[in-house]
């Protein structure tokens, strides 16, 4: 499977690289690479894995459409799974103020569901992301149109309708919904002095699977930036989601998680957050909850050093059934265009 | 009849804005073109940037995008100076003209002939080297007047009526901007001994090349790249051995690799805005003003040296 894998990569790569298919057709390209190690108790206990490998390359199909495709091996089972991430075609240039895609790609609800994982501003993805959105993120063929309102401030809409086959990381073809996966996010903006600026973000998706089970998932996303030239000075970051799963002739299982990460930047290049998870089963009264410090270093835009540390537990009736203490280092590196710098 | 031409005059002002292109352009220098250019209506004209940031460092913030989606016009320095958030800003603004390609896309560095092109293969290893060259122009008035060029013709492509009206104005603004530089180069010139000038990050070179001032390089051994302490130690010693009169840094840069640089060189370092501030858009006095902190400064330093 990795040879497999590598030989599928590197033809790629090559190919798309060569004069004829080179830079007079705006084919962009870009790759990243996530290395991660952990230790402690309860937790983790590798050092040497290699996470995430992910080639995108991204180009105009033609004077209307942009055509984008990304793919990614993942450490599964301890085994490379070769994947299909994004593949989509999208048009800036159809309706104006809008933007609309038809393919497949990660769904445009809440902040992380959006941004590639070695893009996060932490190493491993939060409980409120783990538990409804999976480890990376949700991703579905279907399309997804957006809109910018105008008005005197910004307010976005995006709204998509996906097969609704699968949900979540899942291998195989998945099976036909009752009501294929359908969501709305809605994003305003203030500006502050500075370069700084604070988003929020309310989503709505729904879906009901092919056994009845109705899914429907209410979220905030907030994100603030304070910059100081190119330092960023201060990152404040969070999402709320509340979650209710009714399974037909059963009761509704009712969940609420958050996270909130502050970050402040020292330098340049050095920066030290601390995030805060907390998932709440509300029918069984258990809490998780974890506190996660990190140190990030990044060098320059394109290679990143982290080291972070997880004080997990889990808490039934107020008695603490689990937990988990361990550390983790994380190494990413990027290559080829430039990564955009989106708020 | 006074009332009725003040009436007329109005409502033909208010046409005239109302038929104005709106230009967006990510630095406030580009806006001071664009203003000149248009003439009265500076209104129809907005800097994505205040004037502060250093625009290599920006996110694509929700606010340019919507202010990008209202322009007919969009204006940048190009040269990959705003590689990292502009591409972003003008695909998420759903606004086909400033799409590049597109008639409102005005890439003004495309209109100047560019200093410092890398000559043979670059990489990422070598620091954040433009390889279409060095995009900081826009204090150089020279260059500029190359650059508005490509915003008059944008101009002129989203309000084919007033063409000839911007081309016009263009001449005027080309021949206010050579008149600038003369008359300072003739106060640079007119000093007992030219200074030699060092820059923190290359953002002077087409200034001193401008003026006609002798550059040492720059603090930075890689372009983007911190200088290490080793370094700094290094040119210092180079520069104060040299001769060099002054360090020229922006006022973004940092502070303290320059205090090192002072305290082990004994070279004072001038830290000024690089672009125009959305307070104060007046080019010209921006260029008197700077060179005559350089002349005061080169002054000092001749006047200390023959003592």
């Amino acid at each position: 499977m990795r040879t497999k894998l590598l030989l599928i990569i590197v033809t790629i790569g090559v190919g798309l690289s060569s004069p004829a298919l080179g830079d007079n057709a705006g084919l962009g390209i870009s790759g990243a690479v996530d290395l991660y190690g952990g230790f402690g108790k309860n937790g983790p206990s590798q050092f040497d894995v290699l996470r995430e490998a992910e080639l995108i390359v991204y180009s105009p199909a033609d004077y209307l459409f942009d055509g984008r495709l990304g793919m990614a091996a993942h450490l599964e089972g301890g085994d490379y799974f070769f994947e299909l991430h994004e593949a989509f075609l999208s048009s800036t240039k159809l309706i104006p103020r809008s933007r609309i895609k038809a393919g497949q790609f990660f769904l445009g609800v809440g902040r992380l569901n959006q941004i590639h994982r070695h893009d996060w501003a932490f190493i491993t993805a939060p409980k409120s992301h783990t538990r409804f959105f999976d480890q990376e993120g949700v991703l579905d063929v279907g399309v997804e149109f957006g809109t910018l309102f105008p008005l005197p401030f910004f307010l976005d809409l995006t709204v998509g309708v996906t097969s609704g086959r699968k949900y979540g990381h899942v291998h195989g073809a998945g099976s036909n919904p009752r009501v294929p996966t359908h969501y709305l996010r809605l994003v305003t903006y203030a500006d502050l002095a500075n370069s700084s600026g604070f988003q929020v973000g309310l989503n709505y998706l729904g879906r009901v699977a092919n056994d009845g089970t109705k899914k429907l998932m209410l979220g905030l996303d907030l994100v603030g930036k304070w910059r100081d030239n190119q330092r960023l000075a201060f990152l404040l970051q969070s999402e709320a989601w509340y979650r209710v799963e009714t399974p037909p002739g059963n009761a509704a299982e009712k969940e609420f998680s958050i996270y909130l990460y502050p970050q402040y930047g020292f330098t340049d290049t050095l920066y030290l957050g601390l995030r805060g998870d907390l998932l709440v089963n509300m029918n069984a009264s258990e809490v998780d909850h974890n506190i996660v410090p990190t140190l990030s270093w990044k060098p320059s835009e394109f290679t990143t050093f982290r080291a972070a540390f997880n004080f997990q537990g889990t808490r039934r009736a107020g008695v603490v059934t689990a937990a988990a203490n361990y550390a983790e280092l994380q190494a990413i590196f990027l290559l080829g265009a430039h990564p955009a710098h989106v708020f | 009849m006074k009332y009725l031409f003040l009436l007329l005059a109005t409502v033909g002002f208010q046409f005239a804005l109302a038929n104005a292109p709106s230009v967006v352009t990510t630095t406030t220098d580009l806006a001071w073109v664009a203003g000149e250019l248009l003439g009265s209506p500076k209104n129809q004209v907005r800097s994505l940037l205040s004037g502060t940031e250093n625009p290599h460092f920006m996110d694509a913030s929700p606010n340019f995008i919507r202010w990008t989606a209202d322009a007919d016009v969009v204006c940048l320095v190009g040269l990959d100076l705003e590689v990292g958030w502009l591409p972003k800003v003008l695909s998420r603004s759903g606004n086909s003209k400033v799409q590049p390609g597109g008639s409102g896309y005005c890439n003004v560095g495309k209109a100047i002939q560019p200093l410092e092109v890398p000559e043979g293969p670059i990489d990422r290893s070598m620091g954040d080297v433009h390889p279409l060259g060095n995009p900081h122009f826009w204090l150089s008035p020279s260059a500029l007047a190359e650059g508005a060029t490509a915003v008059a013709e944008a101009l002129a492509a989203a309000d084919p009526k007033s063409a000839a009206l911007y081309q016009s104005r263009l001449k005027a603004l080309q021949a206010r901007l050579k008149t600038l530089q003369d008359s300072n180069k003739k106060r640079i010139d007119a000093l007992k001994q030219k200074p030699l000038v060092i820059e923190y990050h290359k953002e002077f070179t087409y200034f001193l090349s401008a003026y006609g001032l002798k550059s040492f390089g720059s603090i930075e051994e890689k372009p983007g790249v911190p200088p290490s302490a080793g370094r700094i130690a290094e040119i210092a010693q180079r520069a104060k051995a040299a001769g060099v009169t002054l360090v020229l840094a922006a006022e973004y840069s940092p502070k303290k690799t320059l205090e090192r640089f002072e305290e082990l060189s004994g070279i004072p370092v001038l830290t000024v805005p690089t672009s125009l501030s959305k307070d104060e858009m007046d080019y010209d006095a921006y260029q008197n003003g700077l060179v005559e902190k350089i002349v005061n400064l080169a002054g000092k330093r001749v006047a200390t040296s023959d003592k």
